[in-house]
């Protein structure tokens, strides 16, 4: 799993994108990756390092995320609790229609703001 | 040249140099301007006019006085850059006497010289710089032809450079400036420090000779001296002795608290020692008593040695009467007024123990008119057994006259009835005191001290007895008693009896006669009331009227307060409302409390006219005990109740709840091409909804299904008359409409049953391919059939409506794959998300899509989607649905189409490869890609809780999984050897609860929701789950 962490220009925002492996030439992250137990982990500490960084806002772009498990919505959850406990927010873009439809089932998406466009993203972090 | 020059000046502007490092730079330049000659250098301090530096490359030539002051002189603005001496016999700044001085040691005239000075532009002389040749004997214009020149150049140069020179005087002066005003701050804080000092010794001085003054207690008087020159004075010891001012040598020692006992001994020692000069006759140290007090403070030296030392005599009267010496570690520790203050004190501690002293010998000398004014009766006997002295005290007590003569007969008459004779004699023949002796007289209580009078010059004088009257002290212990008494009956009370009611009952009795009073309630607190839960005389109707004039009453005021409210005299307080129903003169409110928490309140009143007497505050506190003793009791038999009456209402529940279980059917009829499926959600723990399937014949199966109106234990009463009566009227020969008429009949004239009944009965004829079915009231079935439905109904009251009512029935064939359904109405009702009810077409729609399922995994998928709702309320009434369907092929749908099995190691790398196990199952037999995930996620979430929870993350178990692919369903069973799990505590732990997301709650939670149908059993040695996915394909 290759995490990238991007800041969005003119804002507080950071953006995290998934992928499998990095692009040694254009270094954009391609693949997709399946977010389960064995990636739990080294998921959660990422973004928990960010936290205690003191970034607060966060998009995590699901759209190379395949495939979820408990573990990953687990994971997920937990960021985003603590993002709140730290007065900030996690939201998500983007999800593929699979990883969407566990989202819904475990009622993730009524808790947790999901969205399709960069730009609503951003918005809504702005406010 | 010039180059050099101008590095020079750049340097010194372009760098904070210090002066001296300037200073050296011009020197440099200097002797190369003026390379052969002596160069001196003198820096000037401006504000002093003195030189503070010099500088020179031979011997320095000592710029005379007048000519340094001379060029200091900051009137004189005549100053000029430069002054060449060419003939200095005839300049007389430089100095006659030096100049004869410079003439021998040079061997030469002397004559000329150069000063060039560092001047500025206002005319400021910093410093000059002198130059001359005499070393080489020549004078500086034969050695310079360009002499001029150079002395422009070291203008120019001195011009330069002026600037930072006078720069760094200014630094110098602002830093001195500093400096000063940094000295005058520390004056000014150290005169604030011995200002303070000051103020305490005035303060401590003032404050302890106050003190002193009226105290007549010396030792309380020398403790109070120790602490208050320590307040001033911090010594690490302080001494005070005392010459035989009370009998005997006394030395008070104070000390820090952490001196050790060894210190302390050196340290009364050389007190001791420094005493003795003092005093003319010698003092022996051992007849001295020796009293050591520790200050809190701790001595904060580490110091052993005493290294200060002060003495300080008290006289008084000329006569030196004690010394008070002090020590400390610290070097010179005591400063000149510090020890002032010390003398102001001892004098004032001098006229102080002078006082007592005078007063003290005064004393002694009137010994026997004291005792005529103490308090307690005394009596003096000679040794010859008269009345020496006694005391009118006494006189009254023993009914004897002082002025009377009493004889030797009627005192020991007198003695035998106190029965202190013979301990009269005892102490005359051992000389020794009794103490605290019992005796009684005219009824009255005594405690006697007998002891003998010895007089240093004439020895043994006679017996004084003195008289401690403890009438009143053992009537206080018999009030103690009491209370003990009360208490320790309290306890028991409190103790045997665990009933409330019982346990109030008691108390109140116990309270009334304890107090005295008549009337008095006990409430408790129910809810967020205060309820009188036990009265005498005392109902809540009586108790209100006693109330404060803004209508709160006297227990509403405790609630709020929690504070005990005794009411004396009710009608002489103004603030009470006097408009009561009974009269009473005293009322007492006590709370209940626990934990500062109020639980309840004691209202107690005696009614007007009862005579007796007024609570003492012993009273109140004794009630006050037991209301605490008590209120855990009131509280653990309040819960004890509570708990008593819910376990009854489970009890009855739990007997009938089973009952309703076995009423309805325990097993689902099995028939061929019929598959049925039943469901009942019980609103409490027994419902009133009713159903049961009734095998007519081989072919035909009775369905009937009924609503009793209520439920709880009356509705499962209810429905036990209700199968008792049906069981007794349906047959085979009876045609649904036959046997709901004669339900009817029957149940109007039941004598239990009196309510109404709706029931629907239908016969399902799987021969003729029929269902006959008859409505008395209910809800109608349903048949889905091609994706419509068919409404089952017929017009009919519901039973127990009318005697006489007709109902009719209908007959519809059935079809292949037909779905047919029949409930109760508290499905309708159902509160699904966001808080509407599920209603008619929610059902239907519900059905339409899941109609794929088996009957019963449908209706499972019904529970689930009813009872997981988030905002699962309690549900208002049962919910009871029951099913069936035609399925002509049934019996071929069995067949087995695929099987595979495959074991893998319990570790999590091996979640991904079922995954694309199951990936290429999905493939290979056409599975969509939606049911593809379901499964996918499914077993992942299996395999990883059976790698967690059941092997506990052991790598080296195995798990098995079997893929069985049906022509209806796909079926995997995983197995594990690990711990096993009871299947119950794994439907406790499902929870799609985010909140609460822990262990293996969301996982199960999604096997449950994608799964149709699951299945799990646990024995000791193996753990199987079995889930299943219909029509996969």
């Amino acid at each position: 799993m290759e995490i990238e962490i991007k800041k969005i220009s003119n804002t507080d925002i950071t953006k995290i994108n998934f992928g499998n492996e990095k692009d040694e030439d254009t270094n954009e992250l391609t693949g997709t990756i399946e977010l389960d137990i064995e990636n739990q982990i080294p998921f959660l500490e990422q973004i928990n390092s960010l936290l205690d960084e003191g970034v607060s806002k966060i998009i995590l772009t699901l759209s190379q995320i395949s495939y979820i498990d408990s573990s990953g919505l687990w994971a997920i959850f937990e960021s985003f609790k603590k993002a709140e406990q730290r007065n900030g927010k996690i939201v998500l873009l983007n999800p593929k229609k699979d990883v969407r439809r566990v989202l819904d089932i475990t009622k993730i998406s009524s808790k947790i703001k999901i969205f399709e466009e960069d730009e609503s993203a951003i918005t809504y972090l702005s406010e | 040249m010039l180059n050099k020059i101008e590095e020079s000046i750049n340097q010194i502007n372009s760098n904070l140099f210090s002066e001296k490092t300037i200073i050296e730079e011009v020197f440099r330049i200097f002797q190369f301007i003026f390379p052969t000659s002596s160069i001196n250098i003198y820096t000037f301090d401006i504000d002093r006019k003195k030189i503070d530096g010099t500088l020179s490359n031979k011997n320095l030539w000592p710029l005379p006085n007048n000519m340094s002051r001379w060029l200091t002189n900051q009137k004189n603005n005549k100053q000029k850059p430069f002054l060449y001496i060419k003939n200095r016999s005839q300049f007389i700044l430089t100095d006659f006497t030096q100049y004869n001085k410079d003439t021998k040691k040079y061997k030469y005239p002397c004559d000329d010289g150069l000063f060039i000075n560092i001047i500025n532009e206002e005319k400021i002389i910093f410093g000059t710089i002198f130059i001359h040749n005499w070393e080489i004997k020549q004078k500086l214009t034969t050695s310079y032809k360009n002499i001029n020149e150079k002395i422009q150049l070291s203008n120019h140069y001195i011009n330069q450079i002026i600037n930072s020179i006078e720069n760094y005087h200014i630094h110098k002066k602002i830093e001195s400036l500093l400096d000063d005003k940094n000295k005058l701050t520390q004056k000014i804080h150290k005169d604030e420090q011995s200002l303070n000092q000051r103020l305490i010794e005035l303060t401590t001085l003032y404050e302890t000779s106050n003190e002193v003054s009226h105290s007549l207690n010396y030792i309380e008087i020398i403790e109070k001296i120790s602490i208050s020159i320590n307040k001033v004075l911090s010594y690490d010891a302080c001494s005070i002795f005392l010459k035989k001012i009370f009998n005997k040598n006394e030395l008070f020692v104070t000390v820090g608290s952490n001196f050790h006992h060894s210190t302390i001994k050196i340290l009364t020692k050389s007190t001791l020692n420094s005493i003795d000069s003092f005093f003319s006759t010698s003092i022996n140290p051992n007849n001295i008593d020796i009293k050591i007090t520790k200050l809190n403070k701790k001595s904060i030296s580490k110091e052993k040695l005493i290294n200060s030392h002060a003495t300080i005599p008290l006289i008084f009267r000329d006569e030196i009467i004690g010394i008070i010496t002090l020590l400390s570690f610290k070097k010179s520790a005591f400063q000149k007024n510090e020890l002032q203050f010390a003398h102001t004190i001892s004098n004032q501690v001098s006229s102080s123990l002078g006082k007592i002293k005078i007063i003290r010998e005064l004393e002694k000398s009137k010994i026997y008119s004291v005792i005529e004014s103490i308090i307690e009766p005394v009596i003096i006997l000679d040794e010859k057994h008269n009345i020496n002295i006694i005391n009118p005290k006494a006189a009254t007590l023993l009914n004897i006259n002082q002025n009377q003569h009493i004889t030797q007969e009627k005192l020991i008459g007198l003695l035998e009835d106190l029965r202190l004779i013979k301990l009269y004699q005892q102490v005359i023949k051992t000389k020794q005191p009794v103490i605290n002796e019992n005796a009684n007289y005219n009824n009255k209580n005594f405690m006697v001290n007998i002891s003998p009078v010895i007089n240093k010059e004439y020895g043994y004088v006679g017996i004084i007895f003195l008289f401690r009257d403890i009438t009143q002290l053992q009537q206080m212990d018999r009030i103690k008693t009491q209370r003990l008494e009360a208490i320790s009956e309290v306890n028991l009370m409190i103790k045997s009896i665990q009933n409330l009611d019982k346990l109030l009952d008691v108390l109140i009795d116990f309270l009334l006669k304890s107090t005295k009073c008549n009337m008095g309630s006990i409430q408790l607190k129910q809810k967020d009331r205060f309820i009188t839960a036990q009265h005498r005389n005392f109902p809540e109707k009586i108790r209100r009227s006693f109330r404060y004039k803004n209508r709160k009453t006297i227990s509403e005021k405790v609630e709020k307060t929690k504070k005990l409210i005794l009411i004396d005299n009710y009608f002489s307080s103004p603030e009470l409302d006097p408009n009561v129903k009974i009269l009473i003169e005293l009322y007492l409110c006590i709370p209940i409390l626990i934990n500062n928490e109020l639980i309840g309140i004691i209202n107690l009143a005696r009614k007007y006219g009862t005579s007796a007497e007024t609570f003492t505050k012993e009273d109140i506190d004794t009630l006050v005990t037991i209301t605490t003793l008590i209120a855990t009791t009131i509280q653990n038999s309040m819960l004890y109740k509570e708990k008593l009456e819910k376990e009854k209402i489970d009890q009855e529940l739990k007997v009938a709840s089973d009952i309703h279980n076995n009423l309805l059917p325990k097993n689902l009829p099995t028939k061929s091409k019929l598959l049925f499926g039943a469901l009942n959600i019980p609103a409490q723990k027994i419902g009133g909804d009713f159903y049961d399937f009734i095998e007519l014949d081989k072919n035909r199966t009775g369905i009937i299904i009924a609503d009793i109106v209520g439920k709880g234990i009356p509705a499962g009463l209810y429905m036990a008359v209700l199968k008792s009566i049906i069981n007794r009227n349906i047959n085979a020969e009876k045609s649904p409409k036959e046997t709901i008429n004669q339900l009817n009949k029957t149940i109007y004239a039941d004598p239990v049953i009196n309510k109404f009944i709706p029931l629907f009965y239908g016969i399902l004829d799987s021969k003729k391919n029929t269902f006959t079915f008859s409505n008395a009231g209910h809800e109608p079935g349903y048949i889905l059939r091609k994706n419509k439905f068919i409404k089952l109904d017929t017009k009919g009251f519901p039973l127990a409506g009318y005697e006489n009512e007709t109902f009719i029935e209908k007959e519809i064939k059935i079809e292949d794959n037909d779905l047919l359904f029949l409930f109760t109405d508290g499905i309708l009702e159902t509160k699904i998300a966001n808080n509407t009810s599920i209603g008619l077409n929610g059902v239907k729609s519900f059905v339409q899509k899941n109609q794929k399922f088996p009957p019963q995994i449908l209706l499972n998928k019904i529970k689930n989607y009813l009872t997981g709702s988030e905002n699962q309320t309690i549900k208002k009434d049962d919910i009871t649905v029951i099913a069936c369907k035609i399925n002509q092929k049934l019996q071929y749908k069995n067949q087995l189409l695929f099987k595979k099995s495959i074991k893998t190691l319990s570790i999590i790398s091996e979640i991904k490869k079922i995954r694309k196990e199951i990936e290429s199952i999905c493939k290979s037999h056409n599975m969509n890609h939606q049911i593809k995930l379901d499964l996918q996620l499914a077993v992942n979430e299996a395999q990883a809780n059976i790698i967690e929870h059941a092997y506990l993350g052991d790598p080296s178990k195995y798990i098995y999984f079997n893929f069985a692919i049906y022509e209806d369903k796909l079926e995997i069973i995983i197995k594990d050897n690990g711990i096993p799990l009871k299947s119950d505590s794994i439907e406790k732990k499902i929870s799609n609860n985010l909140e609460k997301l822990e262990g293996s709650g969301l996982g199960l939670f999604l096997i449950y929701t994608l799964m149709d149908e699951i299945n799990f059993s646990s024995t000791q040695t193996e753990n199987k789950l079995k889930l299943v996915k219909y029509n996969a394909q």
